[in-house]
């Protein structure tokens, strides 16, 4: 259990983890007191050889021969799983933004959160500098952890209801939804079906990138819920203008209400709060500002920026313009939005160059001198004196201890678990959701094999609490970061017969578990979903886990029908039919040949296919069969070719009204024949199903095949009736 | 009442002999009770676990190489023959033993059929005779 601990290098400190004070209201209002932050920046320059790179190389010598897409797939997680930011904005802040054009300051600095310009450099727990170039941060807007929040009841958390409006009283935008991402990828196969693949504004609709879109998707804006803080806030932008006239009483307001915001109790409080005077360029006085400035800078310390914007609104046409990215990762409920009232005539969001510069700076400065420091202290402190507990020999009496006690008398159990089965969370200061955090933010900050041990040692914890979704998530987590600790190891590693090495089976107990809690005993279809798509896509990257990805993948649609609905069912068939075109050709690795799944690849494309056409959607069924005819071309196994053959003729049947689509199927028919009168007995059949006008040979052959069993049935009615 | 789909499967993948019976076991009557979108998935299934079979015939010395690959209830078991001529039965129910003799006495009958000088290896079977004691086998073990 205590295999991977890991005592930080580092000088214990005794500092815990420290958070800027509110202003205390006893202090005198004209000159409150604002303590002073006791962080400084530390960012180490150890240049170790970083994981991604290795994970990169890996993957390149390994994949080389054949298509994946493993650069998306690896660093999915890493990219999803990213540190959020609240936004608690003043009124005037808000109204800055309205005029340049935005809804409010949190959609401003939105699209600039989600990359990180430059490299980052993270310390894990081993003191050990890694550095990234694509790292992240998700902006929210305060109140949005109220509207995305599970709220809890008795019998379990339970969804939000799907049609309501949320607490503050607006359409619920929120990831997490099913029901959301099924309209989203309906809506896309629907276009792909009129544009027949056409690229539009550079989007590519081929299966792949609308798959890779529904994953971004689902893990887009994922709800705020007790048993994962990946969606708490690690801190708080406080954010005022310039056009304030009391700055430092607004501060402290806003301190304030960002207090009494109701976020759910299972929320923990203690963020970092980040100080933001946004100052307006065009309006006021710069030499006012500075001083302001100064003054919460003596204040606050490092935390907290001047951001210089223009207030004036921007076009396209103005000099140094420039356009605002899209924002990557919004909901599906957010993107049936945005199509609701996309029409072509609202202009793209613009911003003047410096501004966009400035909201930049301020994105990372943030990140490199608070947020990363932050949370490295954090985990350090937590790993300290929290986790280190419950590891080694004397956290597993602790843990034995405890469960000891808990069978022998119900009262003693329940006063040793911190677990509120009332609400089913545990209250943010409890050891285990501590520890749930620390493991949370090493993940975070990609230090996964402290986040894998983490995890490991929680799971037993909250299985003897019996927090039935803390121990699904846990073990979902603790599965995931041992893929991810495996598919970052060097090759020779993997190859050697190293007792720790990773195989794909030793997943099946954590996830079976995970699965059954989830679905059996916490019925959230998404949060179960989220896990196997997970790992099949986790699984996926490596050749060697191949079957074991496309065998969860099968696990997802063996309970699609409580779970998925039809299109993402469809999909999902597809992505089997992937998994195993990772080995579309053998393999030839050190130690044994691995086969080739190039049949498996093409039955699942076919049974994907199938699922398209019964849902009349041709194009998809023209797409996702064109790569089984190199499988089946060559097969002569008529009952094979027979019914995809029967797959097309859906969609052949309407082709012939476009003109390009039958020059098209030229080409594909061309491509495929290597039959010889089989083929041509085929295509007679086809056209007999048409309608078409009847030679003497199609006569011939419709009298021998196709007519033979109405006969029979004819035969046999007489029969009954003589 | 289980089901059985059985076929020969030649070097090239290509058919040689199917058949579909049902279990004469527990008073069934030996009719198959595939259903209709159930029966071309079958072709499709048996010809997907090749892939399987060419990955484990290499570490496995016996012919019978019991069931290879699964797909949602359905099992697939191989019988691989000497020269390279695949027996494949898909089944819903374990029964390695039952299947083993079944296999062994098909095997019989295909090696009768090759040493028919009007036979070449590869060729579909048409002889009803052969087909009349495929069935003949089943019903005898399955």
């Amino acid at each position: 259990m205590s295999s991977g601990f890991h005592q930080p290098d580092r000088p214990r400190s005794a500092n815990h983890p420290s958070f800027p004070q509110p202003p205390s209201s006893s202090s005198s209002n004209h000159h409150p007191y604002l303590r002073s932050s006791t962080f400084r920046a530390n960012s180490s320059v150890t240049s170790l050889p970083n994981l991604l790179t290795r994970q990169s190389t890996l993957s390149g010598t390994l994949t080389a021969n054949y298509p994946v897409d493993s650069e998306h797939t690896s660093t999915l997680l890493q990219h999803a799983f990213v540190p959020h930011i609240a936004v608690h904005a003043s009124d005037d802040t808000n109204e800055l933004a309205r005029d340049k054009g935005f809804e409010d300051f949190k959609e401003l600095l939105r699209p600039y959160g989600e990359t990180v310009t430059g490299k980052i450099n993270i310390r894990d727990s081993q003191g050990h500098g890694q550095t990234y170039d694509d790292f992240g941060i998700r902006i929210t807007g305060m109140w949005d952890l109220l509207d995305d929040g599970i709220t809890t009841s008795n019998n379990g958390p339970s969804l939000r209801p799907g049609g309501g409006l949320t607490a503050t009283g607006k359409i619920p935008t929120g990831g997490g939804n099913l029901d959301d991402l099924e309209r989203l990828m309906a809506y896309h196969v629907d276009r792909a079906e009129e544009t027949k693949g056409v690229m539009i504004n550079g989007e590519d609709s081929s299966g792949q990138s609308m798959y890779r879109l529904f994953l971004r998707r689902m893990l887009s804006r994922m709800p705020v819920s007790p048993h994962e803080t990946f969606t708490h806030p690690v801190a708080c932008i406080i954010a005022i203008s310039s056009r304030n006239p009391h700055p430092i009483e607004a501060l402290r307001k806003l301190y304030d209400s960002g207090n009494q915001v109701p976020i759910p109790l299972y929320v923990s409080r203690d963020y970092l709060r980040y100080y933001v005077l946004v100052h307006d360029d065009d309006r006021d006085d710069f030499e006012t500002s500075s001083r302001l400035f100064d003054q919460m800078k003596k204040h606050f310390g490092l935390h907290c920026h001047l951001l210089r914007l223009r207030s004036t609104q921007t076009i396209v046409s103005d000099d140094g313009a420039v356009v605002v990215p899209q924002c990557r990762w919004i909901s599906a409920a957010e993107e049936l939005q945005m199509i609701k009232h996309d029409d072509d005539l609202t202009p793209p969001k613009c911003l003047y160059d410096t501004d966009a510069v400035a909201l930049k700076t301020l994105v990372r400065e943030m990140v490199l001198q608070s947020i990363i420091p932050f949370m490295e202290r954090c985990v350090s402190t937590w790993n300290d004196q929290v986790a280190s507990k419950r590891r080694g020999i004397s956290g597993k009496f602790f843990s034995l201890s405890r469960r000891y006690l808990g069978t022998s008398s119900s009262s003693s159990r329940s006063s040793s678990s911190s677990y509120d089965s009332y609400t089913s969370s545990y209250p943010p200061h409890t050891p285990e959701a501590t520890m749930r955090k620390l493991a949370d933010y090493a993940f975070m900050l990609r230090d996964f094999k402290l986040a894998h041990s983490t995890y490991d040692v929680l799971r037993s914890d909250y299985q003897s609490d019996k927090a039935w979704k803390y121990h699904a998530a846990s073990q979902e987590m603790t599965a995931l970061t041992s893929i991810l600790l495996s598919n970052a190891q060097p090759l020779h590693h993997q190859t050697s017969s190293s007792s720790k090495q990773f195989k794909p089976a030793s997943l099946e107990p954590l996830l079976d578990v995970a699965c059954y809690s989830y679905l059996s005993r916490c019925r959230d279809r998404f949060a179960f979903t989220r896990c196997i798509l997970l790992t099949v896509e986790l699984l996926r990257t490596n050749a060697n886990y191949v079957d074991a990805a496309a065998q969860y993948a099968c696990r997802a649609l063996d309970i699609a029908t409580i779970t998925l609905p039809p299109v993402l069912t469809a999909f999902v068939t597809e992505r089997v039919a992937d998994c195993y075109a990772v080995r579309a050709s053998p393999v030839y690795s050190s130690t044994s040949l691995i086969k080739s799944r190039r049949r498996k690849m093409a039955m699942w494309k076919v049974l994907a296919a199938e699922k398209w056409a019964d849902m009349g959607k041709r194009w998809r069924v023209r797409e996702v069969l064109e790569g089984v005819d190199a499988v089946y071309g060559s097969v002569e196994w008529e009952g094979l070719r027979r019914f995809i053959e029967s797959l097309r003729d859906g969609w052949e049947g309407e082709a012939g009204d476009d003109g390009s689509e039958t020059v098209r199927q030229g080409t594909i028919r061309a491509s495929d024949v290597v039959q010889t009168e089989e083929k041509e007995e085929l295509g007679v059949k086809k056209h007999v199903r048409k309608k078409s006008s009847l030679g003497p040979l199609e006569l011939l052959d419709f009298g021998g095949s196709e007519l033979d069993l109405p006969l029979a049935g004819e035969g046999s009615d007489s029969f009954i009736q003589s | 009442m289980s089901s059985f789909y059985f076929v020969i499967l030649g070097t090239k993948d290509n058919p040689l002999y199917e058949a579909e019976f049902g279990t004469f076991k527990q008073g069934g009557d030996g009719v198959s009770r595939f259903r209709e979108e159930q029966r071309h998935m079958n072709q499709f299934i048996a010809h997907a676990s090749l892939d399987i079979v060419e990955e484990i015939q290499w570490n496995n010395q016996s012919m019978y190489l019991k069931v290879v690959d699964k797909f949602y209830g359905v099992l697939v078991s191989c019988f691989l023959t000497a020269g390279n001529i695949k027996f494949l039965l898909l089944h819903e129910v374990k029964s390695e033993d039952a299947i083993r003799n079944f296999f062994t006495d098909v095997y019989d009958l295909y090696t009768k059929t090759l040493m028919n000088p009007f036979y070449s290896v590869n060729q579909t079977i048409t002889s009803p005779i052969f087909d009349q004691r495929v069935k003949q086998v089943a019903k005898k073990y399955l």
